[in-house]
């Protein structure tokens, strides 16, 4: 029996994927994502002085933590991800068998795709039990702790912000060629950047990504604020043109 | 086996596997390559030699596309070495500046890696573990490898295909002898089974006992090119091991040789091999059997040492 032919890149990415899993830098990023997690329900639940009506939504308040700090975690994890490349200097295997460098990009960010799926999966997962659970023991009715629409917009919301700072973390590691350079870089855009200058001024505050994975997560039925699904995407667009464009004339000189 | 797809056909005029014209690169202020000419057919088991800093890497990534030149033309298997068409990463297996391995990753899984990347079937796997004779190491994480297991197995991705042409930049080192000898004999067969190898070596015996052409680069040049037994001072230098030197060096030059006596050995100066008329082994020992005397060895001289201190200027300092 002749087994299906499976595609270089989707075997590439399934291997990747396995070597992830073993990689402590993963586990941490999850564990120290979901003790945030838990810290900001608890406070939320120690801060309620009874009356569960007065108390923020769990659900929603955890899916806004999984998509800011969490997006920014993301991305420092992915830029140690696509980072290690350069580091073990396994890019230099990959482009001796083939010189083409958009194929070398494009493995980094499918992988990069992949592990934000993951992310997204677990931590939305979490986010969302954890709140519910909290809600319920809150409040007696379970209807009032679930709501659809709102819900799953932020769900939607989380999976789209995770990757793109997926994607800026993996454009970061890649214009820096290094992990550790990657994550300095991906560290300095989202704390210093979005959270240390952007708010000194606020027209600049309304545009980072920050801003606009928040609201677009508490939009609470709200319409969809066009915004900040315009600078999600651009943020998107500008990491992945900037990660080919950066790695089109990499040279190996080491 | 190779595929047949590109096995060259008897009598068929060889392409070159690999050819560079006029190729200049600078590395920072330096120039690590100077007007670099070099061309070497398919089926060729072709050794760069030459002290650190000479430009055999930078020759290697140059032809692999790592790096671009400078000015100057590039062909690899007739075909822009920056190009990934006509199936690139099957044909072209390589282990430039060391081993580049995924520490998590078991060996297996490393080469796995490679034959999914290069668009080689699953079972190139198995195959290569089996040629060099890797065995339950595949199944152990990288990170626990010594540095020798590391570049077996780097060598072994290298292999996965595959491969039409093998580049290697010191592919022996830190390999025990039986790995060494291993590796040896499987380029060996490589390019009988019709395929071709590039190595950067500063194995000087390795190199002389297993390359077709040797090519001497220093400062970013190739300064002398032939086949090992015809390089440097030593080319058409034979060594014979007798009881008596004396009678021998005797008999040798009553048949017009120049030789001498050196460290217990008597050394025969045969001549540069484009000398038609040039006697070799076979003369030497009739002249010897002729007056009675029969060594207890004859070979030729190793020669690219005597070449490499040419070149080097006597200079251990620049190896």
């Amino acid at each position: 029996m002749s087994r299906a032919r499976i595609h270089p890149v989707t075997g590439t990415v399934r291997l990747r994927a396995r070597e992830l899993m073993r990689r402590p830098v993963v586990a941490v990023a999850l564990l120290a994502q979901s003790a945030v997690l838990i810290a900001v329900d608890l406070v939320d639940v120690v801060g309620r002085d009874g009356d569960a009506e007065q108390g923020r939504d769990l659900v929603l308040l955890g899916l806004r933590v999984v998509a800011a700090p969490g997006g920014l975690v993301f991305g420092v994890l992915a830029a140690a991800v696509v980072g290690s490349e350069f580091t073990w200097s396994t890019e230099r295997a990959l482009l001796a068998r083939d010189p083409r460098r958009g194929r070398f990009v494009a493995l980094q960010l499918v992988v990069t795709a992949t592990l934000a799926l993951a992310w997204w999966v677990v931590q939305s997962l979490f986010a969302v039990g954890l709140g519910f659970a909290l809600q319920l023991q809150a409040g007696p009715d379970p209807a009032a702790a679930w709501r659809w629409a709102a819900n799953g917009r932020a769900l939607a919301a989380v999976g789209a912000v995770t990757l793109v700072y997926g994607l800026v973390g993996a454009a970061c590691a890649i214009a820096a060629r290094g992990a550790l350079a990657g994550v300095v870089a991906v560290l300095a855009y989202g704390l210093l950047g979005e959270l240390g200058l952007a708010p000194l001024w606020h027209p600049v505050d309304d545009w980072t990504l920050w801003t606009s994975a928040t609201r677009l997560v508490v939009g609470q039925g709200d319409p969809v604020p066009g915004q900040s699904l315009v600078v999600v995407a651009a943020v998107g667009l500008l990491a992945l043109s900037a990660s080919f464009t950066f790695y089109a004339g990499r040279e190996i000189t080491r | 086996m190779l595929r047949k797809s590109w096995l060259v056909a008897k009598g068929t005029a060889l392409a070159a596997a690999v050819e560079l014209k006029g190729v200049h690169r600078r590395l920072g202020r330096s120039p690590a390559l100077d007007g670099l000419d070099l061309r070497i057919e398919e089926r060729e088991l072709y050794g760069l030699i030459g002290p650190n800093g000479a430009g055999k890497t930078t020759t290697l990534r140059i032809t692999l596309g790592l790096l671009r030149p400078d000015r100057g033309e590039v062909r690899l298997l007739g075909a822009d070495p920056r190009s990934g068409d006509h199936g690139r990463g099957r044909r072209v297996g390589s282990l430039v500046d060391g081993p580049a391995l995924s520490p998590r990753l078991t060996g297996r899984e490393q080469l796995a890696l490679m034959a999914r990347w290069s668009g080689s079937p699953g079972s190139e796997v198995d195959r290569v573990i089996r040629l060099l004779g890797l065995g339950r190491m595949t199944e152990r994480p990288i990170a626990t490898y010594s540095s020798g297991m590391r570049q077996i197995l780097a060598i072994a991705a290298a292999m996965v295909g595959p491969p039409e042409l093998l580049v290697l930049d010191e592919p022996t080192v830190g390999l025990d002898p039986g790995h060494r000898r291993r590796v040896d004999d499987l380029l060996v067969e490589h390019v009988r089974g019709g395929g071709t190898v590039v190595l950067s070596s500063h194995q000087l015996d390795d190199a002389e006992r297993l390359c077709t052409r040797v090519g001497l680069m220093a400062d970013g040049r190739l300064v002398e090119e032939g086949p090992p037994s015809e390089l440097g001072p030593a080319a058409g230098r034979y060594e014979v091991t007798v009881g008596d030197p004396e009678a021998a060096l005797q008999a040798l030059r009553a048949a017009r040789l120049i030789c001498w006596h050196d460290h217990g050995k008597v050394v025969v100066e045969t001549g540069q091999a484009y000398r038609p008329d040039r006697p070799d082994g076979s003369t030497i020992a009739r002249v010897l059997a002729e007056a009675g005397i029969f060594p207890s060895d004859l070979r030729r001289s190793p020669t690219l040492e005597l070449a490499y201190a040419q070149l080097t200027g006597g200079n251990l300092a620049r190896v």
